[in-house]
């Protein structure tokens, strides 16, 4: 029932539904009223899944809140008549005071029959209301309802005439003019609701399809039929002055007096309703037609969606522009792909194109020769080059006479147009795929000196295409590779020419600091021996330092460390010298020994023991064979690539009695200066770790600890397979010499 | 919560006078094509609407949706838009 009801909401039954529902709202214009449409429709849901049997309460709650609602009610009214009727503002001006009669009427009434009265002008009500408005009715008739009394007998005694009321009325009620039928509504059965409403709704349809259509009106409505010579006179005179139907709406606005002349006379009263027909009908045209294209449309789905309650979706709109974006994407990719072919086309006829053009001087028939010749010609030519091309024929071009032979083949005709077409080819001077060559230049050809032609287009096969095509994307797929390998090789030898030139650099300084070494001991070895010369011939210092078989790779090194200690070293001078009576260019040694002594610093070296492993401090028998020692340097210190060698070897010095020891790695980037050590066994490692364990290395001082095997191949795989023990590699025992030194020293002072 | 777009900085700023409802942040040129066809051609129009919908944001959003087809985030936008507009000038 409330959905049925929710069909056919004037704006002020939205608004008091809405008021009931304790909504926020505002006023409800034609550009909210579908808002709130929805928006009621949605409460309604709400409300249906909280409490079904509530709706009869409702109802007599939405009559009392329309009642509360009196004073917004006229310009609802005022509203609903501007939305149903917005063009006839005649009707509007005469509703208005209607309504507000009515209202002050009502207000003028007894309380007790408010709510009934309330809900009598709504036509379109429950049948429970209107069971309770029937039962009231014959109670309480205020002074309106009286006037309007007398119509009921008369309306009662005709049934045609009723059934139009109710028809009327419904008609009415749409347009809120519903107050004034309401009274015949009420002598009606509660099933009617429905059927009016379908009747309404067949009349709106027809009211749109052709305003007012007489007959079909009458057919369907008896009312019609019975004042049918009243009602088309008024509603003729309603279309032909709006004087008249002012007055009408006057009659219509003003019911008191109207209706209390009806009261006494049943004839007039009828003219009046006419009056409402005629107003009714007439603007129903005006309005559907204008309204056609504004609003109904939206309205009416609205409507449908309260009456099939259905879930709305939303997604129709985007769904709409989806498929319009799909429709029109695709257009414009076939769009886009014919404007393509057609290029590639137009590429391919110009020739043919422009073979055409200049034709137009001739007349008709000598060009349409001279142009079937021509296409003749170049079809040939376009042949011969294509198959020339893919290797088929030996030449690409014909000779005059191979064309003319081949002209003739096709008939006597075209052999008279060859000269001329040959002709207009030299004459058209441009690129006609037609190229004509002989003896000469291209610049004095004439007729005569043609000796070959040729296409400049060639026609190939499918095949043919395909193959060039490949191969042409073969060829320079090919080159890719071929400049990526010159840039690799390039890259390759930059590279070996910079490591090169390193290894130079560092041969020059290693020999340097060598010539520097042997210089100051022969120096030193001068100062001590008086005898000696104070010079070294420097082809000597070669030959010294450089074993024989390097010499003459290292020849270009040893210029430039010669070269180096010239230019940057003080302490050395190049003297020439006559050693045996030869000259010789000789370094000296030129630095006071005095200030020799502070220079060197020993690096790489064991400084002692810090405490001695006694019973106390040792750690138990080992374990494992692997070793972490700890603070053998600082990464950060450390230059060059190779000092981890020297680290190595004085570990393997200091364990120099070890001889387990079978894997040491250096981790360079420790920050803690760390070296692992892998001995053969246990044992080895327990001597190590004693012979390591608290000695000071480089000013720092070592400490080790054992480390579980399993970890130590983890990091180290390449220890796995290592068993042969490591030795030093010189007997020098560099990094123990300080140590030796000490001890002696210490022996010495504790002897 | 997200910064709002220069288009309603610039909006907000000033009192509306003159300007079309492409103005409103929130309203584009489809959507303001399609607001301008159905009579809503300024935003003080626009406006009008958002306050006989009594500045409820539901309601004017399902109304934007409804009347101009226009998304969530524009009628988020648009909504703001006016809204603070009128907290600054009504």
């Amino acid at each position: 029932m409330v959905k049925m009801a929710s069909a056919q909401l004037t704006d002020e039954e939205l608004v008091s539904e809405l008021r009931r529902s304790g909504e926020m709202f505002g006023p409800v214009t034609e550009s909210t009223r579908p808002v709130y449409l929805k928006k009621l429709k949605k409460l309604r849901e709400e409300q249906r899944s909280r409490a079904g049997k509530t709706r009869v309460m409702n109802n007599s709650l939405v009559a009392e809140g329309r009642l509360e609602s009196g004073g917004a009610r006229p310009l609802a009214a005022e509203v609903t008549h501007r939305r149903s009727g917005r063009h006839y503002t005649q009707t509007e001006v005469g509703k208005s005071p209607v309504l507000l009669g009515f209202s002050s009427d009502e207000s003028d009434a007894d309380v007790g029959g408010r709510r009934e009265r309330g809900s009598t002008p709504q036509t379109e009500r429950s049948p429970a209301q209107r069971g309770c408005v029937d039962a009231i009715d014959g109670r309480k008739a205020p002074v309106w309802w009286g006037t309007r009394r007398p119509h009921s007998p008369q309306q009662c005694d005709d049934p045609e005439e009723e059934k139009a009321n109710k028809n009327r009325a419904v008609n009415g009620s749409r347009l809120s003019y519903c107050k004034d039928y309401s009274d015949s509504e009420q002598e009606e059965p509660a099933k009617n609701e429905c059927q009016s409403r379908r009747s309404r709704r067949s009349m709106n349809r027809q009211a749109r399809d052709n305003g007012m259509d007489p007959p079909e009106q009458a057919g369907r409505s008896g009312w019609d039929r019975a004042e049918s010579p009243a009602s088309t006179r008024h509603r003729a005179a309603a279309r032909k002055s709006p004087d008249t139907r002012r007055s009408n709406n006057h009659l219509g606005g003003h019911p008191d007096p109207s209706r209390l002349y009806a009261a006494s006379n049943s004839i007039p009263s009828r003219l009046s309703y006419p009056n409402h027909a005629g107003t009714n009908h007439t603007f129903y045209p005006n309005s559907s037609q204008k309204k056609l294209h504004k609003h109904p449309e939206p309205e009416e789905e609205l409507l449908q969606q309260f009456r099939s309650a259905g879930v709305t979706s939303p997604g129709g709109f985007s769904a709409h522009y989806l498929s319009m974006i799909l429709l029109t994407a695709a257009c414009l990719f076939f769009l886009l792909l014919g404007l393509t072919y057609l290029r590639m086309r137009g590429t391919g006829l110009a020739g043919e194109q422009r073979l055409r053009s200049p034709n137009d001087l001739h007349d008709d028939t000598e060009k349409n020769m001279l142009m079937n010749t021509l296409h003749k010609l170049h079809d040939k030519l376009a042949k011969t080059a294509g198959e020339y091309m893919c290797g088929g024929v030996g030449y690409g071009r014909i000779s005059v006479q191979e064309a003319a032979e081949f002209l003739q083949g096709l008939g006597p005709e075209y052999v008279h147009e060859f000269n001329n077409s040959l002709r207009w080819i030299l004459q058209s001077g441009k690129d006609v795929g037609i190229k004509c060559s002989g003896d000469k230049d291209d610049e004095d050809l004439n007729i005569a000196s043609i000796k070959y032609l040729e296409s400049t287009r060639p026609q190939m096969s499918f095949l043919c295409r395909i193959r060039r095509a490949v191969f042409t994307v073969a060829y320079r797929l090919s080159l890719l590779p071929l400049g990526i390998a010159a840039v690799w090789a390039v890259l390759r030898y930059m590279k070996y020419h910079w490591a090169k030139e390193e290894e130079e650099t560092k041969q020059m300084y290693d020999l340097v600091i060598k010539i520097i070494d042997v210089l100051k001991s022969h120096g030193e070895a001068c100062q001590e021996n008086k005898e000696l010369d104070p010079y070294t011939p420097i082809p000597h210092v070669k030959d010294s330092l450089i074993s024989a078989c390097d010499r003459k790779k290292m020849k270009k090194a040893w210029d430039r460390a010669v070269e180096f200690v010239a230019t940057n070293e003080s302490r050395i001078r190049t003297e020439t010298q006559t050693i045996a009576g030869t000259d010789y260019l000789v370094w000296k040694w030129v630095q006071p020994p005095s200030c020799d002594k502070i220079s060197t610093i020993p690096s790489k070296v064991w400084q002692g023991q810090a405490f001695h492993l006694d019973k106390r401090n040792s750690p138990p028998n080992s374990l494992t064979p692997c070793l972490k020692i700890r603070n053998m340097f600082d990464p950060v210190v450390e230059i060059g690539d190779h000092w981890h060698l020297a680290i190595q070897e004085a570990i393997l010095e200091k364990c120099n009695d070890n001889e387990g020891i079978v894997h040491i790695a250096v981790d360079k980037n420790s920050r803690e200066g760390c070296v692992y050590v892998k001995c053969l066994s246990p044992d080895y490692a327990g001597k190590a770790f004693k012979a390591l364990h608290g000695s000071w290395f480089d000013g720092k001082l070592v400490t080790v600890k054992y480390l579980r095997l399993d970890r130590y191949h983890h990091r180290f795989p390449q220890a796995i397979t290592s068993n042969t023990p490591l030795k030093p590699l010189n007997n020098h025992m560099n990094s123990m010499s300080q140590l030796n030194l000490r001890t002696d020293t210490t022996n010495f002072q504790s002897l | 919560m997200s910064s709002t777009s220069q288009k309603h900085r610039d909006f907000v700023a000033e009192p509306m006078g003159e300007k079309t409802v492409q103005c409103v942040a929130g309203i584009g040129d489809v959507l303001g094509q399609r607001l301008t066809d159905k009579g809503f051609d300024k935003a003080y129009v626009l406006l009008g609407q958002f306050l006989v919908l009594k500045k409820d944001e539901e309601l004017f959003k399902e109304w934007l949706k409804d009347t101009c087809g226009a998304n969530a985030k524009q009628g988020r936008d648009c909504y703001g838009c006016l809204k603070e507009w009128c907290d600054a000038f009504l």
